[in-house]
């Protein structure tokens, strides 16, 4: 046989020789070093041709990529949605209620007497625990007067306070006086004796704060019971004329806008309302500088309480005592003009009260309207 | 099981094995195939079934219009992978991707028919389907094979050495 070429080699090992070629074949290379060579370079380009064909199958699939989803754009987040619907919600309610406590507080019946509002109020509280005040309507002053009596007696610091509270009520009924209130007040001159059999009575006619928690024999201290009278304006700053200051104007043609309220005593409160960066630039600082800078970002409801155009040697209202007990001390209280300050609950705006009040009154004020700004 | 069906469990693995060694993209393999079983459905008689359907899918593949539409949208993919976009859902190594890739210059180096008729070697094809397939005849399948295999060897070694060496250049 004749040496095979190559060709005849590869169709001999790929089993395609037909049986009679292929045994001549086999003999051949048996006995033919070169063919024998051949054949086994020819077998590692078959086992190797097939090893590299092979590796053609790894194949990254997807070379045709699939469609890719588009990419929701970030706005259509369902995350999202959700709080878009929430703020559009809040936004409204906000809205809402802003301009609610806008039309509580400028239509505020200015021909409406205010103690007849107050007392009406005072009656509807009093029907939920007694019927006995709602028998006498008496002015909201004086009934404010008698709820206090037993509450003060109660208890000793406590009741040196609230005598005191009870007196300054007194005084300021006594302004103005009507022969019903005179009436009244003889009234509570003479229940007074009896005080302490009344208590209980009476301190269910009171709703809140100081006179339950006396009757339960609750023994607060009277700084939580004035942070406690501060959040209820009803009795807020025991003993003064608890109703809503009354808008007399709005300023807003000036930079901070003033408003002007009048209380029911018939003193003045102006309310200037200063937006964060004005701050400085209003030299409010100097009235209230670093501590109600600080406060910032501390509870921002804690008033802070200074005395401007006042003289030196005016002694300067104690927060913790409402009223001055002298006479001396009241003539300058009056004569002088206090102010407070505090901020909303953005701390972005701040609002400073002033007027020839004591500062128990300013804050009293300052409870309603903070609430009609709610 | 009509004869298409047959056709497509018979042949079908086999089918787009070859078509995707000969292309480099299995779903375009796939779609060949599909379309070579298609093809059978319209044919009344076919005589060599294998042969057949590897002549069929391999014109397929010649087909220049098919082909520029692909080369159309295989450049555009070439251009989405350069943009890192393409999505691979086989975990390939590096060193594995590598011997694909030498691989495949290996064979698209070889001439067109040593090449097809190498793959369908490979697909199990004697050298009488080879040869229809083809259009060869019988006697030069051997010759084609055995040079396709010399050939795709020796061009791959040389690439192997060629990347070698430049891996060297690069670690030095």
């Amino acid at each position: 046989m004749q040496h095979p070429d190559e060709g005849m080699i590869h169709t001999w090992l790929d089993g395609e020789l037909p049986t009679e070629e292929s045994v001549a074949m086999e003999t051949h290379v048996a006995t033919c070093k070169r063919c024998a060579a051949a054949v086994a370079e020819a077998r590692g380009f078959v086992a190797g041709a097939s090893r590299i064909v092979s590796a053609l199958d790894i194949v990254p699939r997807g070379v045709i990529p699939v469609p890719r989803p588009r990419q929701k754009a970030w706005y259509a987040s369902p995350q999202f949605r959700a709080a878009a619907a929430v703020l559009v919600v809040a936004g409204a309610s906000l809205l809402v209620v802003k301009k609610e406590s806008q039309t509580q507080l400028v239509p505020a019946p200015v021909n409406a007497p205010l103690a007849e509002r107050a007392e009406t109020r005072s009656v509807q509280a009093s029907t939920r625990n007694s019927t006995a005040t709602l028998a006498s309507p008496a002015p909201a002053v004086e009934d404010r007067a008698k709820s206090v009596v037993p509450v003060a007696a109660s208890s000793g610091a406590l009741a040196k306070v609230a005598a005191l509270a009870t007196e300054k009520a007194r005084q300021n009924a006594a302004e103005k006086a009507s022969p019903v209130d005179a009436a009244a007040r003889r009234d509570e001159v003479e229940r007074g004796d009896q005080k302490d059999a009344l208590s209980d009575k009476v301190a269910g006619v009171v709703l809140t704060g100081v006179a339950t928690a006396t009757a339960q024999g609750t023994a607060k201290t009277f700084e939580q019971r004035k942070a406690s009278d501060v959040a209820n304006p009803r009795i807020a700053a025991t003993g003064i004329v608890v109703s809503e200051p009354r808008l007399i104007r709005v300023d807003s043609t000036k930079a901070p806008r003033q408003s002007f309220y009048a209380t029911a005593s018939g003193a003045t409160l102006v309310l200037t309302e200063i937006e964060a960066p004005d701050f400085a630039a209003r030299g409010v600082s100097e009235a209230a500088p670093a501590p109600a800078r600080k406060r910032m970002g501390a509870p921002r409801n804690a008033p802070t309480t200074t005395r401007i155009m006042s003289p030196p040697s005016a002694p300067v209202p104690d927060p913790m005592i409402p009223f001055p007990a002298g006479a001396a001390s009241q003539a300058a209280a009056k004569a002088n003009i206090n102010t407070i300050t505090w901020f909303d609950a953005t701390g972005l705006r701040r609002y400073i009260l002033s007027g020839s009040v004591p500062v128990a009154e300013l804050e009293t004020a300052k409870v309603f309207l903070q609430k009609a700004q709610r | 099981m009509s004869d298409v069906e047959r056709l497509f469990r018979t042949y079908n693995e086999q089918l787009v094995r070859y078509l995707t060694r000969r292309l480099g993209d299995r779903d375009w393999a796939e779609e060949v195939a599909q379309e070579t079983f298609i093809r059978a459905l319209r044919q009344d008689t076919i005589v060599n079934e294998r042969a057949w359907l590897f002549a069929v899918a391999t014109n397929l593949v010649r087909d220049e219009a098919r082909k520029d539409a692909r080369r159309r949208r295989h450049l555009s993919l070439l251009a989405e992978e350069e943009k890192g976009k393409v999505v691979e859902s086989e975990q390939t190594t590096l060193e594995r991707a590598q011997e694909a890739a030498l691989a495949r210059r290996a064979v698209d180096a070889l001439a067109e028919r040593d090449r097809l008729a190498l793959l369908m070697r490979e697909e199990g094809l004697d050298y009488s389907e080879i040869a229809e397939a083809l259009e060869l005849s019988p006697g030069s399948v051997g010759t084609t094979l055995s040079r396709a295999r010399r050939r795709l060897v020796e061009s791959y070694e040389a690439l192997q050495r060629e990347r070698e060496a430049r891996e060297k250049n690069a670690a030095s």
